[in-house]
């Protein structure tokens, strides 16, 4: 071989083992444009949406904030604090708040943006899967809003907001970070995604657990009257929780409370959901682990009953009462459990937490119905009959107590004050009642706090690594 | 044809006068070690009339008696020997050092030592003569300046971290140096391709409510293997630690973290030699834990649960688990090897056997290896050849850690056995105790890892002219490596036993062709060049299955299980490739002024197009001063070169996180689902912003030889700034995530390294010594948007800080035992005395505010001693190593102070000193103390376990200590037997040598633990200096001979 020769053999072996071979894709990891091109990786993506809502929705302060911060609960010190009118900014699992509901949000953003670009399967199904992303969206925000938003709940539309983003994450450089928009901007993107998302989400799914899990024109409604609710846009409200209450095919009522909350002595047996269920966060029998609330709520590690509460109930009120019991701590090796001394709610009865989580209750939207007709028409016969068509249910067949009449209630103030304080009994450990009382300008579980410590701070990790693009609520 | 005719004149002459002519027979042998010198050339003065010596040494001459001679041959020092020689003669060559050393080995090939400008550490076969470490990574400890090598655990094959002048990258692996065997980048250390994981799903520990102890450690079952154990050292003809820039930027975007290249054996010209080396000896545990017997065990814990309103312990049996689990062995080491070579064939032809049962119960180790290098040269131009290694290396101690420690821990008043004879699995009457558990019994387990691997290169060169070589080679890495752990079954907890099995396959395949230019231009200008490129593709498979339902112990394979209870737990493919272009360029002007430059352009499939090509360039030069007429007069320096580089090199990270670096990656959620719908999680955001970090290193360095080299002298200062630090950092989380990989740090490593090299002879005494010292200062400049990061690692909490060193411990203040209360005392952050843990406060406090910065687990001085001392036939060895600086959390220590928990595990004895009385001076508090607690701001509820014990916490001081050591790594005496009486015997011998050999025998360190040099992490540097009864290093005593045929 000559030297040329064997500088051509070189410049070969060279030019063989050339860029091309550089391109080689990994085996088990799906990257982005190829998810968005696939139905049904998309609705993989989707389902990871809706998980990470479920996750931000009952993980931590989620959900349990609702009842431990009012008097219907006592509670640890450790979530004492949260009573104490001064949070500290650097607290965790306000932190954790925060975030978890951005991811999904960030994952909704994902589809909303990414589906119409990539995607090139059935027009319709990718319409239907950007609108239950819409739904999610606008569902974490407005959740968001309740616990973060300056006076959102309390008619302050120009107060602080959240930072609304609506575009994927795609690498973090200084020039990403936006400030607070103001709570009615924030209303404003919520309704816009929920009317959106109505255009085009189906009335169900065809299964009853896809439809009492996922967004539907139903769910969207509900979610639109308590929305519109917490707005303090009362015409609104009663209109769309109007909407769901005409949906009698597909929403009622249930005979019996054991029904909705039965009991679970199982984790891997599939508990069913009720027509009484819009929304619910599908656990029980299902590999998503445990729903996060049967440690705070069932062990009562953290929060029990506070006994005033229970003597607030009727007589024969099946909720003070078959709703009500004390949990138990397995003991291995003895067989006998410990019995817990103090009281807790039944509607988290599985040991271990896997109980079905309710969002959205028909008896909410009953209830909304009822006290946004009084605040808008006064007095009226609609609100006291979805008011009894509520309480009778809770009482057996043979206790039912006297329907209420109109002329039990001397002024609409009257009638609206029964209509929350049932509303107290019907949605009480279910995360409700801290709104309930903000946008009703009543004391949480203490008096004498301002309107400014009814609002979370923005975890002070955001303020500081935004350089103050994102500013504190006020009052911390 | 004037030599021939000259020869020819010469012959006529001899026919023609009679002048007195006589045959010499001679032998020219090596002053060094007595072998034949081949080659060599015996010529008689003033012709070119000689002969050269064959491959047993000899030669045969006629010569006039007036003729005299000179003998010379490559790499000795040239003899003249006068007229009146007698016929019969043994000529001893003494080698010429300063010409042996000449060459040294750098990236894509050699270049003469003297003219080297960048920084290498090297370590040659001489010093691994004795070597008795199963890998060559131990065997160079406290051997390379800057070089740190630490062994993680006793356990034959366990990991090893080495880090290269201070830590590079904030990500373990990515501190591993690369690693090239004859020219083949192997598969090197690190966690991610070397950990076996051999997690059970029951693990039959029960533990519902009861105390916990805060910032606990608990046992992972897995082990990290040392990749080098598949490599037997005694192949080994030299390591180059390449160090600065400009001897590790030709290795591009991996040699940021310094790159070893390893050399194996060649045959040397001469007959076929043939070298025994056998050694054994035996081996124990440095060191046993000082535990609680029954009796003690009993009383302590009496006290302290009955003082909770708890029962006794009363159980009677006395077992010393530790005792139980630890047995005396036996290790040997065969080791054979056949080499020889004639001026076209050359061969080295090896074979090894490695038994090492290792001082826990049924934990084995054996490794079988061959190799065979060969290279043919079948004329001026044309050569080829191979250096095929072939390595099976058996593993069986994979459940040596967890033995020892469930040994340790296991309560003294149970029995091994029950009265039936049977395991004892229970607790008797203890009230409490870790349930299902019995270390002899676990000992009977299958747990195994099985390495089939070979490194081999197959190589073409071209060599059109002398100056010009083309060289074309393909190397491969091929491991196969099955591991496989099978519980038997046990009553109660795991009624039918459990298997898995996990088959790892890594293949990797390297094509290099490089140009070499050497040439001498003009007299003055010397030119050496190599341009070469390099495409290397790796595929790294790994398969997982697992049962747990098997009809009889009996039946070991997964095949052989209930077919419902098997799963495939993994089975992935992971792929990269790399193609790289290079090219170095030194000119040496006058043999005085050195200069050099490198650049290599590497392309990763890793990275996306955008990104995927990077550039790596450096610069050097060196001044030989001592070419210089001004130090004409400093007789005694025989050889002075002032050195610096600069230049940059890079690192390439590992696994699957590093794929498509600017695109979002989803990964199919297998373990939840919303309902009806399946979900695909995302892995990882796309990243367009994402860049390869880079390295840039400033070296400095003089290289001195002094009075005729028996003094060298080798000093460097370094400065390495890593630039785009990739780490991943907090961003704001309304954007959905916490964290994601950015280039946003920056960090600095700067240090000393000093290394001397000498030798004192008086007659026939003989002293080598040889000492190094490097110091390393690492310091964070620019971290992420916070400055800061804690609780980087998973234990240890190890903390970043922008202006610190990087893995810092970052505790809790521990201040002593009140001797009026028996409580402990704690410094808060305020700097008050406190009677409460603050690590308590987290609920209610900004806990972080109370931590101290208290050191790193990186030392900041190292080095080490070698002495060698030789009197006639004899010989004895010392080496030493050293750290300074380093701080060990003493976990071990930490977990026998832990008697609070359910576990109710044995003790150190320092429990015995706990506080009684007031006025009691202690460090160990009174057993129910007002640190064992529920954290402030937290209300029990009945049966809730919200209660912890921060007395035994490991983000505590309390068990921080200074882990500096001083250690006599080896001590050896070897004898030779003399040369008269080996030729008594024909001579058959040529050499034998007999040594006794002890290893760990001494250390000298303030550190309270068994060995101040494991680590629970294996290789992650990071991750250091923590110490878990991690098994100690073993002190082994051996014999061995060393024989030459």
């Amino acid at each position: 071989m000559r030297l040329r020769h064997f500088i051509i053999y070189l410049l070969l072996i060279t030019v063989i083992a050339c860029d091309g071979e550089l391109d080689i894709k990994p085996d088990d990891i799906i990257v982005e444009g190829d998810v968005y091109q696939s139905q049904v990786l998309a609705d993989r993506a989707l389902g990871d949406c809706y998980h990470l809502f479920f996750i931000a929705s009952t993980s931590g302060l989620s959900y349990s904030l609702g009842d431990f911060s009012t008097d219907i609960t006592e509670c640890s010190d450790f979530n004492e604090l949260f009573n104490s009118g001064d949070i500290p900014t650097i607290d965790a699992r306000v932190l954790s708040l925060w975030t978890q509901y951005y991811a999904a949000i960030n994952i909704a953003n994902n589809l909303i943006v990414k589906i119409p670009q990539l995607a090139s399967y059935n027009e319709e199904v990718q319409l239907r899967q950007v609108a239950e992303a819409k739904f999610i969206r606008a569902f974490s925000y407005f959740s968001l809003l309740k616990y973060f938003g300056s006076g959102a709940l309390m008619g302050d539309m120009g107060g602080l907001g959240l930072p609304l983003q609506l575009t994927p994450f795609e690498g973090y450089t200084p020039d990403k970070l936006i400030p607070r928009s103001t709570n009615d901007a924030v209303y404003d993107q919520i309704i816009q995604d929920l009317e959106e998302a109505y255009e085009i989400l189906p009335v169900s799914f065809a299964t009853a657990l896809d439809t009492r899990t996922r967004g539907t024109k139903g769910t969207v409604n509900a979610l639109l009257s308590r929305v519109y609710l917490y707005q303090g846009n009362y015409e609104e409200a009663a209109n769309k929780a109007l909407l769901v209450l005409e949906e009698t095919s597909l929403y009622n009522l249930s005979d019996d409370l054991l029904k909705v909350f039965p009991p679970n002595p199982n984790p891997n047996i599939v508990i069913p959901m009720t027509s009484e269920h819009i929304l619910c966060f599908p656990v029980s029998g299902n590999n998503m682990g445990n729903n996060r609330l049967g440690g705070a709520y069932y062990f009562k590690r953290d929060i029990w009953i506070n006994d005033d509460f229970l003597d607030m109930h009727e007589e024969g009120d099946l909720r003070a009462d078959t709703l009500v019991f004390n949990g138990y701590v397995p003991n291995p090796p003895s067989s006998e459990p410990i019995l817990l001394p103090r009281k807790t709610t039944f509607k988290f009865n599985e040991p271990t937490a896997r109980d079905n989580v309710a969002v959205i209750r028909l008896s909410e939207i009953m209830l909304t119905r009822a006290e946004t007709l009084a605040r808008t028409i006064g007095i009226n016969q609609e609100s006291i009959d979805l008011l009894n068509q509520v309480r009778d249910r809770a009482f057996k067949v043979d206790e039912k107590p006297e329907p209420f009449e109109l002329s039990d209630f001397p002024d609409a103030e009257d009638l609206i004050e029964r209509i929350l304080l049932e509303r107290k009994f019907e949605l009480a450990f279910e995360g409700h009642l801290r709104f309930d009382l903000i946008r009703t300008g009543k004391d949480l579980k203490y008096p004498g706090f301002s309107d400014d410590q009814k609002v979370l701070p923005i975890p002070q990790f955001e303020i500081e690594i935004s350089e103050g693009v994102i500013q504190q609520n006020p009052g911390y | 044809m004037v030599c021939f005719s000259a020869h020819l004149l010469a012959q006529d002459g001899s026919e023609m006068i009679p002048i007195r002519k006589k045959e010499v027979v001679g032998k020219v042998i090596s002053a060094d070690d007595g072998s034949p010198v081949v080659g060599a050339t015996i010529l008689i003065k003033g012709t070119t009339l000689g002969a050269a010596a064959d491959r047993d040494g000899f030669f045969k001459l006629r010569v006039d008696e007036n003729d005299s001679l000179t003998i010379r041959a490559v790499g000795y020092k040239p003899i003249d020997l006068p007229s009146n020689f007698s016929k019969m003669m043994e000529l001893r060559l003494e080698p010429n050092l300063a010409v042996l050393k000449e060459v040294a080995i750098v990236g894509y090939g050699t270049q003469d030592k003297r003219d080297i400008t960048g920084s290498i550490s090297s370590v040659n076969k001489k010093q691994l003569e004795y070597n008795n470490e199963l890998s060559f990574d131990n065997a160079i400890i406290g051997k390379a300046a800057g070089v740190y090598v630490s062994s993680s655990s006793g356990v034959p094959g366990s990991a090893t971290s080495i880090v290269i002048r201070g830590i590079t990258a904030l990500s373990g692996d990515a501190n591993n140096p690369l690693i090239v065997i004859d020219g083949v980048p192997i598969y090197g250390t690190g966690r991610d391709l070397n950990t076996t994981n051999f997690s059970p799903t029951s693990s039959g520990l029960t533990g519902f409510g009861g105390t916990r102890v805060s910032s606990n450690y608990s046992q992972a079952y897995e082990f990290e293997r040392n990749p080098l154990a598949n490599l037997n050292p005694d192949d080994i003809e030299s390591i180059e630690i390449l160090k600065d820039a400009y001897a590790t930027s030709i290795y591009g975007s991996r040699g940021a973290a310094g790159v070893i290249l390893v050399t194996t054996k060649r045959g040397n010209i001469g007959k076929p030699k043939l070298r025994v080396r056998y050694l054994t000896g035996t081996s124990a545990p440095m060191g046993r834990y000082n535990l609680l017997n029954s009796s003690e065990y009993n009383d302590i814990y009496s006290r302290f649960n009955t003082s909770r309103g708890g029962q006794p312990f009363v159980s009677e049996d006395n077992t010393d688990w530790q005792n139980e689990v630890i047995r005396p062995v036996i290790t040997k080491d065969l080791g054979v090897s056949i080499s020889g070579a004639d001026d076209r064939f050359s061969y080295f032809i090896s074979g090894g056997l490695v038994d090492q049962p290792f001082y826990i119960i049924n934990q084995d180790f054996k490794r079988f290896t061959g190799r065979s290098n060969m290279e043919y040269k079948s004329n001026e131009i044309f050569s080829f050849g191979s250096n095929i290694s072939i390595s099976h290396t058996a593993n069986d101690a994979l459940n040596a850690q967890t033995i020892y420690r469930d040994a340790i821990l296991k309560a003294p008043n149970l029995p091994i056995y029950n009265d039936d004879g049977e395991y004892n699995f229970g607790l008797s009457s203890n009230p409490y105790g870790i349930n299902n558990s019995n270390p002899i019994a676990l000992a009977n387990n299958i747990n195994n890892v099985v390495d089939t691997r070979t490194v081999s290169n197959f190589y073409l060169e071209v060599s059109p002219a002398n100056w010009i070589t083309f060289k074309s080679e393909a190397g491969f890495d091929l491991i196969s490596s099955r591991s496989f752990s099978r519980r038997f079954s046990a009553p109660g907890f795991l009624p039918n036993g459990e298997g898995r099995e996990s088959i790892r396959q890594n293949q990797k395949i390297v094509f290099n062709n490089l140009m070499t230019i050497k040439k001498l231009l003009h007299d003055d200008h010397f030119v050496s060049m190599v341009v070469g490129h390099s495409f290397e593709k790796s595929n790294e498979q790994f398969n997982s299955i697992f049962a747990n339902n098997f009809p009889d112990d009996n039946l070991i394979s997964i095949g052989a299980s209930d077919p419902d209870s098997r799963r495939v737990t993994a089975s992935n493919i992971l792929k990269w490739a790399l193609t790289s272009y290079f090219a170095r360029l030194d000119y040496r002007f006058l043999d005085k002024y050195l200069f050099g430059a490198t650049y290599r352009i590497d392309g990763s499939s890793r990275f996306a197009r955008n990104a995927r090509y990077v550039g790596f360039p450096s610069f050097s030069a060196g001044w030989r001063l001592s070419e210089e007429s001004f130090l004409d007069n400093m007789t005694f320096i025989t050889d002075l070169k002032l050195r610096g580089s600069i230049g940059f090199a890079g690192i390439q990270g590992g696994g699957a996180s590093t794929y498509y670096g600017n695109q979002g990656q989803y990964q199919i959620n297998q373990d939840s689902r919303y309902g009806n719908l399946n979900i695909l999680s995302i892995q990882q955001p796309p990243n367009p912003n994402l860049n390869w970090q880079k390295t840039r290193t400033l070296d400095i360095g003089i290289d001195a030889s002094l009075w005729n080299d028996r003094v060298t002298v080798i000093i460097d200062y370094y400065h390495r700034r890593t630039k785009n630090l990739l780490f991943s950092s907090s961003i704001p989380r309304f954007l959905g995530f916490t964290a994601h990989e950015q280039n946003l740090g920056d960090m600095q490593n700067s240090g000393l390294e000093f290394t001397i090299n000498t030798a004192v002879r008086r007659g026939n005494f003989e002293w080598i010594p040889s000492f190094n010292i490097s110091s390393n200062r690492n310091k964070v400049l620019k971290l992420n948007f916070e400055g800061e990061e804690v609780g980087f690692t998973q234990l240890g909490e190890t903390y970043f800080k922008e202006g610190e060193p990087a893995g810092l411990f970052f505790l809790y203040q521990w201040h002593g035992v009140d001797p009026a209360t028996g409580h402990p005392l704690w410094l808060d952050g305020d700097g008050e005395i406190s009677t409460s843990a603050p690590e308590g406060r987290w609920r209610i406090d900004n806990v972080n505010r109370h931590r101290m910065i208290m050191g790193t687990p990186i030392p900041t001085l190292f080095g080490g001693l070698s002495n060698t001392f030789r009197y006639k036939n004899w010989e004895l060895l010392t080496t030493f190593s050293f750290s300074y600086g380093n701080k060990m959390l003493n976990g071990s220590y930490a977990t026998l102070m832990t008697y609070s928990t359910d576990d109710a595990n044995n003790l150190d004895r320092d429990i015995l000193d706990f506080w009684r009385l007031p006025g009691h001076q202690t460090s160990v508090p009174r057993l129910n103390n007002n640190s064992i607690t529920t954290p402030e701001g937290e209300t029990t509820a009945v049966g809730v376990d919200a209660i912890y014990d921060f007395t035994a916490s490991r983000s505590n001081s309390r068990f921080l200590e200074d882990a500096s050591y001083i250690r006599m790594r080896t001590l050896t005496l070897a004898y030779r037997l003399p040369k008269q009486l080996l030729l008594r015997y024909g001579n058959v011998v040529s050499n034998f040598r007999i040594f006794i050999q002890g290893t760990n025998l001494l250390t000298f360190t303030k550190y309270t633990g068994l060995d101040p040099e494991v680590s629970a992490f294996g290789s992650d540097a990071l991750a250091g200096g923590v110490d878990e009864l991690t098994l100690p290093q073993a002190r082994m005593i051996q014999l061995g001979v060393n024989i030459d045929f």
